[in-house]
Parts: C-alpha cells; sequence; structure tokens
C-alpha cells in the first residue's frame, strides 16, 4: 500500500506516542507540585500536540486503532486472531501494572512515603488514572503496531 | 503447538484469473489485506478459508495449497501433459 507508514516508522510513532504520555505526565506532576509558569504551561501544550500527532498517525490513521474497536463479527479469521493475540498482551501487561501500582500506592501511604492530594486536588491519583485509561485504550492498538507487517485496513 | 508453513499457488491463480486483490477478498469474504498475507504465506487459512479459496478458483485443494513448496504451475501442466500422453 503506497504512503503506508513502515514498519520502522510505525515502531517508531509507539516510541514518541508512550514518550510524550510520559512527558505530559511528568509536566504535570512539576507544575502541579511547584508552579505553573509560561514555559511549563506551553512545554504541556507541546507535548499533548506531540501526543495527539503520533496517536492519529500510528495508530488511528493506520487502522489499528479500529480494529482493535470493531465488533468481532466484522472482522475476518486472520485479523480475529491478530486481534486476540495483542489483547491477550495487553491483558497481562495492563493486569501487572494495575497491580503494581495498587500495591506501590498501598505501600507508599502505608508508610507515607506518598501523598495521593495535593493543594486540595487529587492531582498524582488523576493523572495516574488518566494514564493508565490511555494505556488501556491504546496498548492493543500499539501491539499491533509494532508486530505487524502491513498497516491494518487501506 | 506450532503449526506447519502452508505453500499456495494463491498469488499465480489469482493474477491468471485477472482477479484483483480486492476482488479476491470480496468474492472469499476477507479484507484485501488478508489476501496479501495469504499469498506471501505469512498467514495459514482455516479449513473453511481454504475450501472457500479453492471453490472460487474451482481447483482441488491440494493443487493450491500444499505442506511442500510447490513447483511452478508450468512444470506441473506440462507433467500432466506427458502422463496424459504416455
Amino acid at each position: 500500500m503506497s504512503g503506508a507508514p513502515s514498519t520502522r516508522a510505525r515502531r517508531s510513532g509507539v516510541v514518541v506516542n508512550y514518550a510524550s504520555v510520559l512527558l505530559v505526565a511528568a509536566i504535570f506532576c512539576v507544575g502541579e507540585y511547584g508552579q505553573w509558569t509560561a514555559a511549563l504551561i506551553a512545554a504541556e501544550v507541546a507535548a499533548l500536540v506531540i501526543l495527539g500527532v503520533s496517536l492519529h498517525v500510528t495508530l488511528i490513521r493506520t487502522g489499528f486503532w479500529s480494529l482493535t474497536h470493531t465488533d468481532v463479527g466484522k472482522l475476518d479469521e486472520r485479523e480475529i486472531q491478530v486481534t486476540h493475540t495483542a489483547l491477550r498482551y495487553s491483558y497481562a501487561a495492563l493486569s501487572t501494572l494495575s497491580l503494581v501500582m495498587f500495591w506501590l500506592v498501598t505501600i507508599s501511604v502505608r508508610f507515607s512515603l506518598l501523598s495521593l492530594t495535593h493543594r486540595g486536588h487529587f492531582s498524582l491519583g488523576l493523572i495516574a488514572v488518566l494514564c493508565l485509561t490511555y494505556l488501556i485504550e491504546t496498548l492493543p492498538a500499539s501491539i499491533l503496531a509494532w508486530s505487524e507487517t502491513n498497516t491494518a485496513r487501506g | 503447538m506450532e503449526s506447519r508453513k502452508l505453500y499456495n499457488r494463491i498469488a499465480v491463480l489469482r493474477k491468471d484469473r485477472g482477479l484483483s486483490r480486492k476482488e479476491l477478498a470480496d468474492r472469499i469474504g476477507v479484507n484485501y489485506q488478508t489476501v496479501g498475507y495469504l499469498e506471501r504465506e505469512e498467514y495459514n487459512p482455516s479449513l473453511d478459508l481454504a475450501f472457500r479459496i479453492c471453490e472460487q478458483f474451482d481447483l482441488p485443494v491440494e493443487f493450491v495449497f500444499s505442506t511442500r513448496p510447490l513447483r511452478p504451475m508450468s512444470l506441473e501442466i506440462a507433467n500432466r501433459g506427458e502422463k496424459a500422453g504416455g
């Protein structure tokens, strides 16, 4: 298919996408726990733009996003097989990550190493939940973008 | 269980019948990219899909699919001609 990103380009897109998520979260934490300056706000907006562009180019335009969000009855047997594999890996990764986060938060709060609230807001908890939600929504499509030899649909 | 690689003649048969990948895909009920995966032998079809492909070309399944590398069709035809001629 002409114009479709190569496997290497898609893998780079996945790396940029998740790096920008971490950047958005890090800048948010610095701003919330420190001071929101104009430079910090500009950096946050730039990181969000990179996040949006990499999401669109790597997962939405290539069709991987729709492949993992389409009713199974509308997929053919190969698409069901690759989607099933991606969802299985995602389930393993996300359940492990969720448990690790749960235990880290529980232990940290128990020994007063971490506060989930700051300035009366639920800042750290909120950004953690948002990042986890984003990961849940995009991880199966990212696995496909990383491993498939072609884009999902033309 | 690791499945065996299946060899096939889908690409040459499709071109022989003057079909595009999209046309063949529509006839056998899959996405056109799945036809590409089948032609590159990167995906082994289910028995049902294999039969649908063979029915589309009106050929026996052993002529379209094999567990061993397939000979070029020209050699296959020449060999069958020699056998028929005695």
